[in-house]
């Protein structure tokens, strides 16, 4: 909406394409990928003719007397009573998409709107926004948050006079659903609901998402409304088919954006090698400071993502030294992240909006729709992890008259490396798929417990697109529900939905309790799958980049306590974990290997854990963990070769299991990146496909076998040597990752001999087939070399 | 069961450990679930309220009537006073409807049902006339919501413990479900919960209603059903038929009922002399004065002055300056100030200013106040009367220099 009334900024001497020609001219090498965009005119629509005068006004007061195009349309499908899904750029005016209809309907027929955002801040900012709205319009709109933060006498207020109201899923879950009947008068006239930031509602808080929905559509069906949805999201490659998945209903898509956005140039940065051997490379963080640096003494506006809270300190500080050192000017670097108090967050947006920040660094917190105005500059600290992501952060620079730079600087792990050595994946490839699950069985359960308890169930009624009679029944069964005649009634002294997290799959989250200061706090939540990995006693656990040390494992109790530390390494579970297949759901048979993918068994000793030395990776020490084995049904994809073509290919078991192990870290990294995945939802395995052991990479750096027993087994001398590659699922009953994986499994493999092949290290490191030890190197067979081996075997070439 | 065997798989769950307790509850249930025709349920309804000595007032209903003498009641036949009664002062006491229900839960939402709601209106001789709502069975809530909305004017004025907070956003939460017009919820209502807490909170361990019967009335209960278990005994009722239970769920929330009642001569005992009852008089005085007896309020305060913290007496002093006791107000201030009270330092400076005109000890009083804003406009105003400018020097304490 900004950009449509924004003024011109006065000319400058520099601008962004003269700091990127410089940087060209300085650092040619650095520079592996470069992408340009040329300005595009904006594309303009009259205001609807049905517009009501009261907003026609309101748009007025705000400078706004045409639409863009696509927020026309937008006007036009609901218009046709269709849903939509908005996916334009940053800055594209989305928001105004939205408004306008939702708007036009309270005014005109006393309708409702429900808005769903991520998080808090953004929902402060929406009703900022409202609020301008109604006062140019005089439009008398009540528009209110409600979250967790809300008073318990305003909440009241918000329910009897909320005409929008804006809260979160989470609120939606445990707040609003299974106290519907005081929400009576807002359910009734609900019209629409709006969710924003879309492309955030995947995997398993996805399929959450989706089944929340369907307990709200239910609801507004028992008070006779049926509202439309308005989804906006950033670019991913099936926005239409996300959208319908989470609404289960055809959404209409609009991705051709009418506004008018300046010229674009993106350079992807790789700081350069300082040991070749190790595969060390410059820091990202120092290049960042660098370009920052640049880009402000050319006066430039610019903003730089960094992926943590500690990351932005150390770069405002190092970014501060240089240019704040004299206390009487006003400050030109500023810093923007959760966990600032509010009051402090508006101050900076508002010095932003007002051009007299000349650098700000930033969390993600910035990257969602906060109005900052318009930079020149943004640099990201490090891959975001996603496609997506970068592109939104980008999207943060750019104005209509000036042209805007990114740089993204990657570091140093194996995310980072691919992405910035293969530029083409990045620069051409088409966005991740968001995937989504609803049907989840265990998230399933979940959810039409607490729509029972929301509702009764009668017979023939139907949740999402199944009959959950079966579900209920075996709910009836665990003593939650009665069912009489046709109905299926709550009966347990319960509120259901306060025992499900909208982002785990399985119940009994573990809370990690800070003991510092003689106090308790509880400072985080882990889901049961993660917590063997990461709560084990003597395991370092970061929060916001703080570490902490796990003092004591209550796992019964589900609480891990916990103490701030200075420990200057990070510790990383050694877990054992053995699949067995199940059952096969498909095959591919190439040549030399099988791929296949469908249930497993999994189950998981977290035997010990590794001290790592931050910055060198050095070991420093090991610990003993003392936990009871982990059972998991899964799904997985898997890989398997044949006894004799190892033999023929490898001069030992030894070298073919390294090998495997290696092709496993780099097969994960790509996956990850494939999928538009977090690195803990996909997991990695090597054993014999019956659960008889499993290999993981020993103390020395070489690939060593377990079985369920204590102690090592030796490869040489197993009667049959079968390895299997598998990538998981790592959440009970999976959510849909291995079919996804296995119908690209080919281009996986190519992508993770690219990654091998494109690594600047020798014998292999922690960008390519993971940390080898330098004893390893020494002894001169080449891990790397083998997973390259593994992999063309794999592939069939 | 192929769905359950995967969910348990998948929950990790043990296939089934098949203990004998666990067979048993499992075949229970699928039994009742078999055993559903209407008319075997209607006999359980006919079995249950004979048990019970009720009726069935509709499928899936029963309705047990009680009357009780007023001797077992207690004397209730004044209108109440408003310093604690608040909605039910002044009202005829036919008017009241005491109200109190069982739940299948404490959760709250709409996954919770009341399916005992007991209501009771005294009679013109002091008698109580109690009607108990017992729903046997999910079909039957929404006729006995139906039966209860058509016996329920407009003119009563409903009395509960905690009713505020749990049994009338319950209720509305169950009429709305079932679509039938809350007569309740618009009612003038008392809940006397907070007018125990106001005279009780900081003298009683805790304000359950059992803990208000029996420090305020010695009454103690005899095998109480606790309410927590009334969840599991209407349970024990739907899925085995078992009555035991229930029928004491009954008499529990019969005798809360009573309580209520008796609870109403007790208050209006403590609220007129709080000191003789154990109540907080402090607490008890703000309230006589927030009902508009500020005569009663002093004399309350005045009775118990030696049992009076600071914020009281600050209270009786407040009080006294109103009705012009100036003399017996200045008494209190000079006690507070001279224990370092700056409200009373201020009141103080206040009343040298203006009533004694003795600028000098007003100055005096005004010097030992806190620093801030309004010290210091005081301060410039003193000045200015005592014929000097220290208009910014606030910070200067000294006397000027006449």
């Amino acid at each position: 909406m900004n950009a449509q009334t924004q003024q011109a900024h006065p000319p400058q001497a520099q601008d962004a394409d003269d700091l990127a020609r410089l940087l060209k001219r300085l650092h040619p090498e650095r520079i592996t990928g470069e992408m340009h965009q040329p300005a595009r005119a904006g594309e303009y629509l009259p205001l609807p003719d049905g517009l009501d005068p009261r907003l026609r006004r309101a748009l007025a007061g705000r400078g706004i007397r045409r639409l863009y195009r696509h927020q026309h349309e937008v006007w036009e499908r609901i218009g046709r009573d269709q849903d939509v899904v908005i996916v334009t750029p940053t800055a594209s005016g989305k928001t105004l998409c939205y408004n306008l209809p939702v708007l036009q309907s309270v005014l005109q027929r006393e309708a409702t709107a429900l808005y769903l955002f991520p998080t808090k801040a953004l929902s402060q900012d929406q009703v900022t926004e409202l609020t301008e709205l109604n006062r140019c319009g005089g439009l008398g709109v009540g528009a209110f948050t409600f979250d967790g933060d809300t008073p318990g006498d305003a909440r009241r207020a918000v329910r009897s006079r909320g005409d929008i109201v804006v809260s979160n899923p989470d609120m939606l879950h445990q707040g609003i659903l299974p106290h519907h009947t005081k929400w009576a008068r807002f359910l009734e006239s609900l019209r629409f609901v709006v969710i924003d930031e879309m492309h955030g509602y995947r995997g398993v808080f996805g399929s959450h998402m989706a089944n929340l929905l369907r307990r709200l559509l239910r609801i507004c069906a028992f008070y006779g409304s049926e509202p439309r949805f308005i989804l906006t999201s950033a670019t991913i490659a099936n926005p239409g088919e996300l959208a319908g998945r989470l609404t289960g209903r055809p959404v209409q898509l609009i991705d051709r954006s009418g506004a008018p956005s300046g010229e674009k140039r993106l350079l992807l940065w790789n700081p350069p090698v300082v040991n070749a051997d190790l595969g060390i490379r410059a820091s990202a963080r120092s290049q960042t400071v660098r370009i920052a640096r640049r880009a402000t003494a050319l006066g430039l506006k610019s903003i730089v993502f960094a992926r943590s809270r500690l990351q932005v300190e150390v770069l405002t500080r190092y970014l501060k030294d240089r240019f704040d050192r004299d206390p009487r000017r006003p400050p030109r670097v500023a810093a923007y992240r959760g966990g600032y108090l509010p009051r402090e967050r508006r101050a900076v947006e508002g010095r932003l909006r007002q051009g007299q920040i000349d650098c700000v660094v930033t969390t993600s917190a910035l990257e969602l729709g906060v109005d900052i105005g318009s930079l020149d500059v943004c640099l990201l600290n490090g891959y975001p992890g996603t496609v997506a992501a970068t592109w939104q952060r980008l999207g943060r620079a750019g104005r209509r008259d000036r042209p805007a730079l990114g740089v993204l600087v990657a570091g140093s792990d194996a995310l980072d490396q691919y992405m910035v050595r293969n530029p083409e994946f990045f620069l051409g490839a088409p966005p991740e798929s968001a995937r989504i699950d609803p049907d989840q069985l265990l998230i399933l359960l979940d959810h039409v417990r607490c729509a029972a308890f929301e509702l009764p169930f009668h017979r023939g009624e139907r949740f999402g697109s199944g009959d959950p009679a079966a579900l209920l029944d075996y709910l009836v069964e665990e003593g939650v529900l009665h069912r009489e005649g046709e109905r299926w009634h709550w009966v347990a002294d319960s509120y259901p939905a306060n025992s499900v997290s909208l982002r785990s799959v399985a119940e009994g989250n573990f809370v990690v309790i800070d003991i510092s200061d003689g106090g308790k706090r509880v400072i985080a939540e882990v889901d049961y799958s993660a917590a063997p990995m990461t709560l084990y006693e003597g395991a370092i656990y970061m929060v916001q980049s703080s570490p902490y040390q796990v003092e004591r494992l209550d796992w019964a109790g589900r609480k891990a306590f916990v103490r701030s530390t200075r420990a200057d390494y990070y510790t990383d579970a050694i877990d054992y974990t053995r699949l067995k297949i199940l059952e096969r759901f498909e095959r591919q048979e190439g040549p030399d290997a099988v791929a296949a993918h469908g249930e497993v068994h999994l189950v998981r000793r977290v035997a010990g854990y590794k001290k790592i030395r931050y910055y060198s990776h050095e070991n420093v020490g090991f610990g003993r963990i003392d936990l009871p084995d982990q059972e998991m049904h899964t799904s997985a994809l898997w890989w398997q070769l044949p006894a004799q073509r190892l033999e023929a290919a490898f001069p030992s078991r030894q070298q073919a299991l390294d090998g495997f192990l290696g092709a496993a870290f780099a097969l994960h990294q790509v996956a990850v990146l494939r999928l538009m995945t977090e690195p803990a939802d996909l997991g990695r395995a090597v054993g014999d496909g019956e659960g008889t052991w499993s290999a993981v990479v020993g103390a020395d750096g070489r690939g060593t076998l377990h079985s369920a027993g204590p102690g090592e087994l030796d490869p040489a001398l197993q009667r049959r040597f079968a390895p299997t590659l598998f990538l998981y699922d790592n959440c009970p009953g999976g959510i849909g990752l291995a079919p996804a994986l296995y119908e690209r499994q080919r281009q996986l493999l190519e992508d993770a001999g690219a990654l091998i092949d494109g690594c600047g290290c020798r014998f292999g490191c922690p960008a390519c087939v993971g940390p080898i030890l330098a004893a390893d190197e020494q002894r001169g067979h080449s891990a790397r070399k083998a997973a390259r081996r593994i992999l063309e075997l794999m592939h069939g070439a | 069961m192929e769905l359950r065997e995967r969910l348990q798989r998948l929950r990790g769950q043990a296939p089934v450990a098949r203990n004998s307790d666990d067979l048993a509850l499992r075949i229970e249930r699928l039994r009742l679930r078999r055993r559903r025709p209407q008319e075997a349920a209607e006999r359980d309804d006919r079995l249950l309220a004979r048990a019970l000595g009720g009726q069935v007032t509709a499928p899936g209903v029963v309705l047990l009537r009680h009357r009780l003498r007023s001797g077992d009641v207690g004397q209730c036949r004044a209108p109440l006073s408003p310093s604690w009664a608040g909605a039910a002062a002044g009202v005829d006491p036919g008017r009241l409807l005491f109200i109190d229900t069982e739940t299948t839960g404490l959760a709250g939402g709409s996954g919770t049902l009341v399916f005992l709601l007991g209501l009771a209106r005294l009679m013109a001789d002091g008698g109580l006339e109690l009607c108990q709502y017992l729903v046997t069975r999910f079909s039957g809530e929404r006729s006995m919501l139906q039966q209860v909305a058509g016996r329920i004017g407009p003119e009563r004025v409903l009395v509960s413990y905690n009713g505020k907070g749990f049994d009338l956003p319950f209720l509305s939460a169950r009429f709305r479900l079932n679509r039938v017009a809350d007569p309740l919820s618009g009612l003038p209502h008392l809940d006397l919960l907070h007018p125990v807490r106001r005279a009780f909170g900081s003298a009683w361990p805790d304000c359950r209603l059992q803990t208000a019967e029996q420090r305020l009335l010695g009454f103690r209960r005899r095998d109480d059903l606790p309410g927590a278990e009334a969840p599991g005994a209407w349970l024990d009722w739907l899925r085995r038929g078992e009555t035991a239970r229930l029928a004491r769920t009954c008499a529990h929330n019969r005798d809360d009922i009573v309580a209520l009642a008796r609870l109403l001569p007790g208050l209006e005992r403590v609220y007129r002399d709080p000191l003789a009852n154990g109540a907080d008089p402090a607490a008890v005085a703000a309230a006589v004065e927030r009902a508009g007896e500020r005569e009663r309020a002093v004399e309350l305060l005045q009775r118990s002055r030696d049992h009076l913290g600071q914020d009281a007496l600050r209270q009786l002093a407040r009080l006294l300056r109103r009705q012009g006791r100036l003399r017996q107000a200045v008494a209190i201030w000079q006690r507070l100030a001279a224990q370092g009270d700056a409200g009373a330092g201020e009141e103080l400076a206040k009343y040298h200013e203006h009533v004694t005109g003795d600028l000098r000890a007003a100055w005096e009083q005004t010097r030992r106040l806190p620093p801030g804003p309004d010290r210091e406009r005081r301060q410039n105003r003193l000045g200015r009367k005592l014929g000097r400018r220290p208009a910014d020097d606030a910070g200067d304490t000294t006397l000027p220099l006449l």
